[in-house]
């Protein structure tokens, strides 16, 4: 039987014909991000000698960390076709909350406080998805809401006051080290593996990008589209919340008003990292390779002494061109 | 002035140089329906986007009332008087009719758009139609088939003297359908040539009164379809004998599969009481707003019931559970595909494995191995076509996406397979496919319940006949004893 | 878009080549990289950096500066301070986000042997090199004194404040509670962050006032931008401000506008030399006792010390109708 023409033009995409400028450009498409974090410093290598070095390296992974956790938390809900923009100030409420536990009397063990902090993460994420879900209410607006809130919430808990004498295990988690490699860097790479392991092979995984592809046929299929969602918000909120956790240990202090707008970064990293806006179809690695080119244009126009004004159009054009790349993507 | 509205012959078409298109040739005369008959794949479409201005053609000759066109865009098209209905329904669902219709054409004064005379104007045609729709409604608060009333009326509005139908009554019901028909007669009497393509051949019949077959790119054959009969159609269009599906010699229903009591959603359907039995195949036939597809949604649970309960073979399912529905042995085949059945843009073999995911995991992890090798045997069974079980199923035909959405059904094991529209907008091919696996399904101890508003489709596929009406059950009917005639009859 | 990735890497690889070619002249051939890290970029951090880059031997190229805006983040600065020490510069000139969050940072840069010198806002550590800036507990005991010495030791008042934990409002706020426990004729009716903020000074003040109404005597703002809201205010619900004197700290443009009118009294912060006064210390802490500072600084308002002292002070210069002239540019 005849194929018709679709299927046609789809057949010869699939076939291995490097010299066919349809596989060029899925290759670009794929590996683009990869390709352009690549470009990007071998431009900036020239313009310091330092620049490659391990010791810039490890800063740049560390100073990304932060940014890469919630990035990582957020792709699950930019997944399922939903935003969080409530990561900033849960990051900071659950750094006080860590803070605070950590210096009262008696030794704090570590678990406990990374357990409160999550808790307190995870506890808002699950009122972001219950919300979403089950009262089916936009997610920009419930985010936004619960950002007011939750910054509310760090300003009340400790009195406008920064919470201070950290107790040395959690500053450990700012700036110890495992075997050689800073803890942050420990952290970001733990959490990236093991939430990629669940995107790319655990049936959760499946269900997330089932229900960011088409909700109605996710639920049609028997996946339970209201757990789903709600199940990534709550990932949202715990990965915020280790954020905010390490971000009061390195800066030794837990700030009410740290973390304040950090999630457009977060979100910035996860567009850029080609996961797109109307959900179903992205990565963690790109939202990895999104928070590095973040981190290493911070730091590689910070060292070329571009201003910071200028640092903030160039990042925002950056955006804008990985969003217009995801609409001609969607477009075709 | 001349009786040919169109002439076109040898048109050629090709796409990096695969040819679509060999051997184009078609007449439409004035005041006639000329029925386009053909596969998928058999180059309708790519004749009809190149009448229509949406593509140019390779080589060839189109006339358009004696005169040589080569149209450059679909503006050109409007220009020689030339409208289309497509079978790709895009309305903007926030503004009213009225705006939809006359969209990029409002009626002005001055700068502002005039938008009482916009209202009129749209509602002095739905009466001269005969669609029974507000003007003033967003299209969004419309029914699938009010939406395409709604693109019919606006192809009429044009004032064209070609009118393209591409499966114009795939998505309305039997009343409809005759309005539609009279609105075409109406036409036509002016002087109007009207091309029409549609799978449901029994339309063709009677509306149409001549026709074209395309196969394979090229014209096979033409005439008048009072000179031929259905099984001759079918042969030139699938080019070779199909056999006439006998009428099923299926053993004895077996046990009760689906027990279906009291089932009621206000403003939908009301006190509902069925049973399937494994074995075999129960249709659900009624007019547009009867209620069917509310009423299996809800069995199914992707649509709400207040009263009533739903056992599948002994087990009582809870309501707005399609999960729950599955692990109970239901599967379901929705009447969108696009909008409900499929992650388009997810790969094939996902799509498929989406429904059995437990069976194809170990403690929550996904066992690719396995789910590949269950993919591409269901592939083969059903005959999908693809070059790639990676490949998003948004790069597939309707037919072959169709078979996909069953693929997935069928891979959670179902006893009951529940079907909304099982063959809408597909070829002779597929279809016939698709009856025989539903066939095979009931064969091997299976239940079917399905709705479908092609009534030979019901006739040939069911061994009992439910008509809804209103939101009841009206009758059950026989499969065997029934006809067009009764069933209309008990349905209106 | 295959595009949009290449004008990425040209973009940056431009930008680098551009600022490579840069033209650097060395005095006996050695140039000195030094890092500036303002808190943010505001009005008077602006200003503070290009005094700097108006001294004698940045102009000349001696001295390379790199400038690290610290965007108000705690978090930002300490990872600028580590980007400086993989960076290997000579010095750092530091105006810390917040007291506390800056101490490790330091310690980190000081035990890497990389000497900072602090300016404007301070820390709590005490590895500093040295310390040159106006003494906020001085400028807030100032203008307290001021506004006390206005209302004749009696009346009621408000208070205008930075966020709070902010260096300055630490600072500012001791030197003014100093000056209030030795007032008992002095009342607080109320005091609130203004953040610093002209927009937050209005809204804050227009509360008071419908609150508090005429019982008001006076205003005691931390900063000029939020005083400058607070006269506002004042005038919108038609009290002139003669009759309610609002103190504050800065001196800059507005304030100095607003001065000139005989609305406000102000201290003048002095940029010029909490800049170079930083660069000359800086210099010297890499170039050893022989150098000798280049900055006028140190000849009007500074005394030198050798360059060893931990501290110095910048002294604040009252504001009044009588002298604003010869400030006002």
């Amino acid at each position: 039987m005849r194929q018709d023409i679709p299927a046609n033009k789809a057949a010869s995409t699939a076939l291995p014909k490097p010299i066919s400028l349809h596989a060029v450009l899925k290759l670009a498409n794929n590996y683009g991000i990869a390709v352009a974090f690549i470009a990007l410093c071998i431009a900036l290598s020239f313009s310091s000698d330092v620049f490659l070095t391990w010791g810039n390296w490890t800063n740049i992974i560390r100073q990304t960390a932060i940014n890469g956790m919630l990035a990582i938390g957020v792709t699950f809900v930019i997944l399922t076709r939903g935003i969080d923009l409530s990561v900033g100030a849960v990051m900071a409420l659950a750094g006080v909350v860590g803070a605070t536990l950590a210096v009262m009397p008696g030794e704090q063990n570590i678990v406990v406080i990374l357990l409160a902090g999550c808790f307190v993460g995870a506890f808002l994420g699950w009122l972001n998805g219950v919300a979403v879900a089950r009262l089916s209410l936009p997610p920009f607006v419930v985010t936004l809401g619960m950002l007011s809130v939750a910054r509310g919430l760090t300003f009340i808990f400790t009195d406008g006051q920064p919470v201070l004498n950290l107790s040395p295990q959690l500053l450990w988690l700012g700036s110890g080290s495992v075997f050689g490699v800073p803890v942050p860097i420990v952290v970001l790479i733990l959490l990236f593996a093991i939430c990629w392991f669940v995107l790319q092979h655990t049936v959760f995984g499946r269900h997330i990008y089932a229900v960011g592809g088409s909700e109605k046929s996710a639920a049609t299929s028997g996946v339970r589209v209201k757990r789903v969602i709600t199940a990534a918000y709550v990932i949202s909120g715990l990965t915020a919340a280790l954020g905010g956790l390490i971000l009061t240990a390195r800066t030794t202090a837990a700030l009410p008003q740290a973390g304040v707008a950090y999630e457009l970064d977060a979100i910035a990293a996860v567009v850029i990292g080609g996961t797109s806006l109307s959900g179903g179809k992205g990565s963690l690695v790109g939202t990895l390779f999104g928070a590095l080119i973040i981190g290493t244009i911070n730091n590689g126009l910070d060292l070329l002494g571009v201003s910071s004004y200028y640092q903030q159009v160039i990042k925002g054009l950056i955006i804008v061109g990985a969003v217009m790349l995801d609409a001609t993507r969607r477009g075709k | 002035m001349s009786s040919l509205l169109v002439e076109a012959s040898g048109v050629q078409k090709s796409y990096d140089g695969v040819p679509a298109l060999r051997d184009g040739r078609f007449k439409l005369a004035r005041g006639s329906v000329h029925a386009l008959c053909g596969g998928n794949g058999a180059g309708k479409s790519t004749f009809l986007s190149i009448l229509m201005g949406i593509q140019a053609r390779d080589a060839g000759s189109i006339r358009i009332r004696d005169e040589e066109v080569n149209f450059q865009s679909p503006l050109d098209a409007l220009n020689h008087r030339i409208a289309i209905i497509t079978q790709e329904l895009s309305p903007i669902p926030y503004m009213n009719v009225a705006e939809n219709i006359y969209l990029g054409r409002e009626p002005r004064k001055g700068v502002v758009v005039d938008k009482r005379t916009m209202r009129g104007n749209a509602r002095a045609l739905l009466e001269r139609l005969n669609f029974d729709i507000d003007p003033t409604a967003p299209m969004v608060s419309l029914s699938l088939a009010q939406v395409q009333l709604v693109e019919i009326a606006k192809a009429f509005s044009f004032d064209a003297e070609i009118v393209i139908m591409d499966e114009p009554t795939s998505a309305i019901g039997e009343r409809e359908t005759h309005i539609l028909f009279n609105a075409i007669r109406s036409l036509t009497s002016h002087g109007a040539g009207i091309i029409y393509v549609s799978h449901r051949l029994e339309e063709l019949f009677e509306i149409a009164d001549e026709y074209t077959v395309f196969r394979d790119g090229a014209y096979v054959e033409s005439g008048k379809l009072g000179d031929i009969d259905r099984p001759h159609l079918v042969r030139q269009i699938v080019g070779r004998e199909v056999a006439q599906p006998r009428k099923s010699t299926r053993s004895e229903a077996g046990k009760v599969m689906l027990d279906v009591a009291n089932l009621s959603q206000s403003g939908q359907f009301n006190d509902v009481s069925l049973r399937v039995s494994s074995g075999e195949i129960v249709g659900i036939y009624g007019l547009m707003g009867s209620g069917r597809s509310e009423f299996l949604n809800a069995v199914y649970g992707i649509g709400p019931r207040e009263g009533g309960t739903v056992t599948v073979d002994g087990r009582e399912v809870m309501p707005a559970r399609p999960d729950e529905s599955i692990d109970a042995g239901m599967a379901m085949v929705t009447e969108d595909r696009k909008e409900s059945g499929l992650v388009l843009g997810a790969p094939i073999r996902h799509n498929i494995s989406l429904s059995a995911l437990t069976h194809l995991s170990w403690k929550g992890v996904v066992q690719r191995r396995k789910e590949r090798t269950h993919a591409a045997e269901m592939i083969r069974q059903l005959n999908i076509k693809t070059a790639s079980d990676e490949l998003p199923v948004s790069t597939m035909s309707g037919g072959n996406q169709q078979k996909v959405v069953l693929a997935r059904c069928l891979s959670s094991r179902p006893k009951l397979l529940i079907c909304d529209e099982p063959t809408r907008g597909i070829d002779e091919g597929a279809k016939q496919e698709i009856y025989t696996l539903l066939d095979r399904f009931v064969r091997s101890g299976g239940a079917v319940l399905l709705v479908s508003s092609e009534a030979p489709e019901v006739l040939q596929l069911s061994d009992r006949i439910v008509v809804f009406k209103k939101g009841r059950i009206k009758e059950t009917l026989p499969g065997h004893s029934a006809s067009q005639e009764t069933l209309l009859h008990a349905a209106s | 878009m295959r595009n949009f990735k290449r004008y990425l890497g040209l973009a940056a690889a431009a930008l680098s080549v551009t600022l490579h070619c840069e033209a650097t002249m060395a005095q006996d051939g050695k140039t000195f990289r030094i890092a500036v890290m303002p808190f943010a970029v505001n009005e008077y951090m602006s200003r503070w950096v290009k005094e700097m880059q108006q001294h004698p031997l940045v102009k000349d190229g001696t001295v390379k500066m790199t400038v690290l805006d610290g965007k108000s983040d705690a978090m930002v600065q300490a990872n600028q301070f580590d980007t400086a020490i993989t960076q290997k510069f000579d010095a750092i000139i530091v105006a810390p986000v917040d007291f506390q969050a800056a101490a490790a940072p330091i310690a980190r840069a000081s035990a890497a042997k990389i000497p900072v010198i602090g300016s404007v806002t301070t820390a709590n550590s005490d590895k500093l090199y040295a310390y040159v800036g106006t003494n906020d507990v001085e400028g807030g005991r100032l203008e307290a004194q001021q506004l006390v010495n206005q209302l004749n030791g009696k009346g009621n008042i408000v208070i205008l404040e930075g966020p709070i934990g902010n260096s300055p409002q630490l600072m500012r706020r001791k030197g003014i509670d100093s000056v209030l426990a030795a007032s008992p004729g002095i009342k607080v009716l109320a005091s609130k962050p203004g953040n610093w903020s002209r927009a937050e000074g209005l809204s804050v003040t227009e509360d008071w006032l419908t609150r508090y109404g005429k019982t008001i005597n006076g205003v005691i703002s931390q900063n000029d931008a939020m005083s400058l809201g607070a006269i506002e205010a004042l005038k919108l619900k038609q009290i002139d401000p003669k009759t309610v004197p609002v103190v504050s700290i800065d001196g800059d443009k507005g304030g100095q506008m607003a001065v000139k009118q005989g609305d406000l009294f102000t201290l003048y912060k002095d940029a010029h030399c909490e800049g170079q006064g930083a660069m000359d210390l800086a210099i010297r802490a890499v170039a050893g006792p022989s150098y000798q500072p280049k900055s006028d600084c140190w000849s009007k308002t500074l005394t030198w010390k050798d360059g060893t002292a931990k501290q110095y002070d910048v002294p604040w210069v009252p504001l009044t109708k009588a002298n604003i002239d010869q400030y006002l540019k």
